[in-house]
């Protein structure tokens, strides 16, 4: 698909009567779940510089979901708090780098991830598909909830300044980072989403072979008459859905070339971020990676230490 | 505890041993109607490891007349291991192995993450990765054995586990290695390592000064380089620049058979080129 095709990509992605009222209803079931929030040191994870927690959470239904926190070790805060939300695939690791450039941060391990899949487990490929036809059961709403809780969970922390808390991810991070900016746009202050996956998801499975989105092609292949189910429950779960929300200063990387998340449905994303303050990172010649070995990872840093003001 | 390090040749005998004695009728192959293309069908594998540990690997054959080319991916550090890629499985046999520990291999043995890469790793006999690496060996046994393979064209494709596994079993032809080496002059990189997952390193011998040595023994038994001289095929070690230092050793070894490639940083043109070399080496075995 060449640029022109990319930018004049048109999502089919349709905004169901009940979306607020179904997402309202959500957030009121999680909100009766006590966040019963632990931190527990682990000397073996800290270092002269860095600190770090296992994190414990209760989220949505009661599961327990896991998170790693890293703050600066030996140094006055508040700090800037940093949420990083995780790829589709990849467990969360320690974010000790963050850490180490001033940011109190918290990177979540929502249901499914090893540390957070007692309860829920679909594994991978399967969190995409798991209860696809029913929007109530469906794998991706617990999901969600668990990502928005995460950024309150840090949001709590004494040592974090509640008016400088970013969000940063890519791929599923990067539709975690919009989703929790959207669910949060008085809080959120600046957002940083890489490649992001979950927008336009029933159109983005008709352009590539790759997973996860192919784990759709795979599901219809053999069950050709859900289409209309799948893209039912799509309709409230696509990320295109909540970003006109979106309030903070926000950056978007894209790969002009991703065959996992197709360009044109980041493009159709970006375009409808509420934000008077957002810009789009377009990389030629880049796959999924978006950009972040071509520089963008600095780009990132910079735009968050603007905003945000680690060791302000 | 006392420290037991045996020579290199003696250790990877003795993994080699190992293997050879698991009984060679234990692997299960089950059709996947799910995870089939047009153009290819897929299975999946169960296999017995040393130890009786049950590894899962995904298994796909392109639709026509065989014999065809295969590709052994070696596992990645991670706990998920892809179905492989659509496009490889329009053309190749392709065996992408879960080894003990990831999702779908793990129900004797569960991965730590962090933790994995310091499993054990202070007494090799024990460290997790040699049952690891007898892991991919029991797989590329599994995947030679296959009829509707072309021995004579046979590469493995992945991180150091791909180059040790073909120093371990010279019927694979070519290695492409790519990503994050994890053993590669590990021991002399220690001190610069800030990120996971070698940091795990840094963070097991900060609990564990005393067993300095003993890590460091270890990882020397790991270093792929130790399997330069035993790689019969083509090698191109695809590296970001800053990995060059030491991941071209890797090609350097293999004289006019070994290539480098520095990657440009842009995901599209350093994938498309490694594919190409892997057709490339495919098509003349």
């Amino acid at each position: 698909m060449d640029l022109k095709a990319i930018q004049g990509f048109r999502s089919t992605v349709r905004r169901p009567a009940d979306f607020d009222a179904f997402w309202q209803r959500t957030a009121a079931e999680t909100e009766k779940v006590p966040v019963n929030a632990t931190f527990e040191h682990m000397p073996m994870r800290s270092t002269d510089d860095v600190d770090a927690f296992d994190v414990r959470y209760d989220s949505y239904g009661g599961l327990r979901i896991a998170a790693w926190y890293c703050a600066p070790r030996g140094k006055p805060g508040p700090f800037p708090g940093m949420l990083v939300v995780p790829g589709y695939v990849s467990e969360p690791m320690l974010p000790r780098a963050l850490a180490r450039q001033g940011y109190a941060v918290l990177s979540a391990a929502p249901r499914g991830k090893l540390r957070s899949n007692t309860v829920f487990n679909p594994g991978y490929p399967g969190l995409l598909m798991h209860n696809i036809t029913d929007r109530d059961t469906y794998g991706y709403r617990g999901f969600y909830m668990d990502a928005v809780r995460a950024f309150d969970v840090l949001a709590a922390r004494p040592e974090v300044d509640r008016s400088r808390i970013g969000v940063q991810g890519s791929s599923q991070g990067g539709a975690l980072t919009l989703l929790v900016s959207a669910l949060r746009p008085d809080r959120v202050a600046a957002a940083s989403a890489g490649a992001p996956y979950l927008c336009s998801t029933m159109d983005a499975a008709t352009m590539t072979h790759s997973y996860p989105y192919q784990e759709i092609n795979d599901y219809l292949r053999l069950n050709p008459g859900d289409v209309g189910k799948l893209k039912a429950t799509w309709d409230y779960y696509d990320i295109q859905n909540f970003v006109a929300r979106v309030r903070c200063p926000t950056i978007v990387n894209i790969g002009l070339n991703d065959d996992v998340c197709p360009p044109a449905t980041g493009f159709a994303v970006f375009r409808e971020i509420g934000s008077r303050d957002k810009k789009l990172y377009p990389y030629e010649d880049c796959a999924h990676d978006a950009g972040s070995a071509a520089g963008h990872a600095s780009v990132v840093r910079e735009f968050m230490a603007s905003k945000l003001g680690p060791g302000r | 505890m006392t420290d037991s390090r045996p020579d290199f040749a003696s250790y990877w005998s003795g993994v080699e041993r190992d293997v050879a004695a698991l009984p060679k009728t234990t692997a299960a192959v089950e059709e996947m109607p799910l995870r089939s293309t047009d153009g290819s069908k897929g299975y999946g594998v169960n296999l017995t490891g040393t130890g009786g540990h049950r590894l899962f690997a995904w298994y796909s054959v392109p639709h026509g007349k065989g014999p065809f080319p295969a590709i052994f991916q070696a596992p990645g550090y991670g706990s998920v291991v892809h179905v492989p890629p659509y496009e490889r499985r329009q053309k190749y046999v392709v065996l992408a192995l879960c080894h003990r520990g990831q999702r779908r291999s793990d129900v004797r043995y569960a991965a730590r993450y962090p933790g994995l890469l310091t499993d054990g790793v202070d007494d090799p006999e024990k460290y997790v990765w040699r049952g690891i690496v007898a892991d991919c060996l029991v797989a590329v046994d599994f995947l030679l054995s296959r009829s509707e393979i072309d021995g004579a064209r046979v590469a493995a494709a992945g991180n150091d586990l791909a180059y040790i596994t073909a120093g371990l079993r010279p019927q694979i032809g070519s290695v492409l290695v790519t990503g994050d080496l994890l053993f590669r002059d590990t021991a002399a990189r220690l001190a610069a390592a800030s990120d996971y997952p070698i940091a795990e390193f840094d963070d097991f011998l900060r609990e564990q000064p005393g067993r300095s040595e003993a890590v460091r023994g270890t990882l020397g038994l790991f270093d792929p380089l130790g399997f330069a001289g035993r790689i019969r095929g083509r090698v191109l070690i695809s590296c970001a620049r800053a990995a060059s230092a030491y991941s071209t050793p890797l090609a350097k070894a293999a004289g006019r058979r070994g290539e480098v490639r520095i990657n440009s940083g842009r995901g599209f043109l350093d994938h498309g080129a490694e594919e190409r070399w892997l057709d490339g080496v495919l098509a003349s075995g």
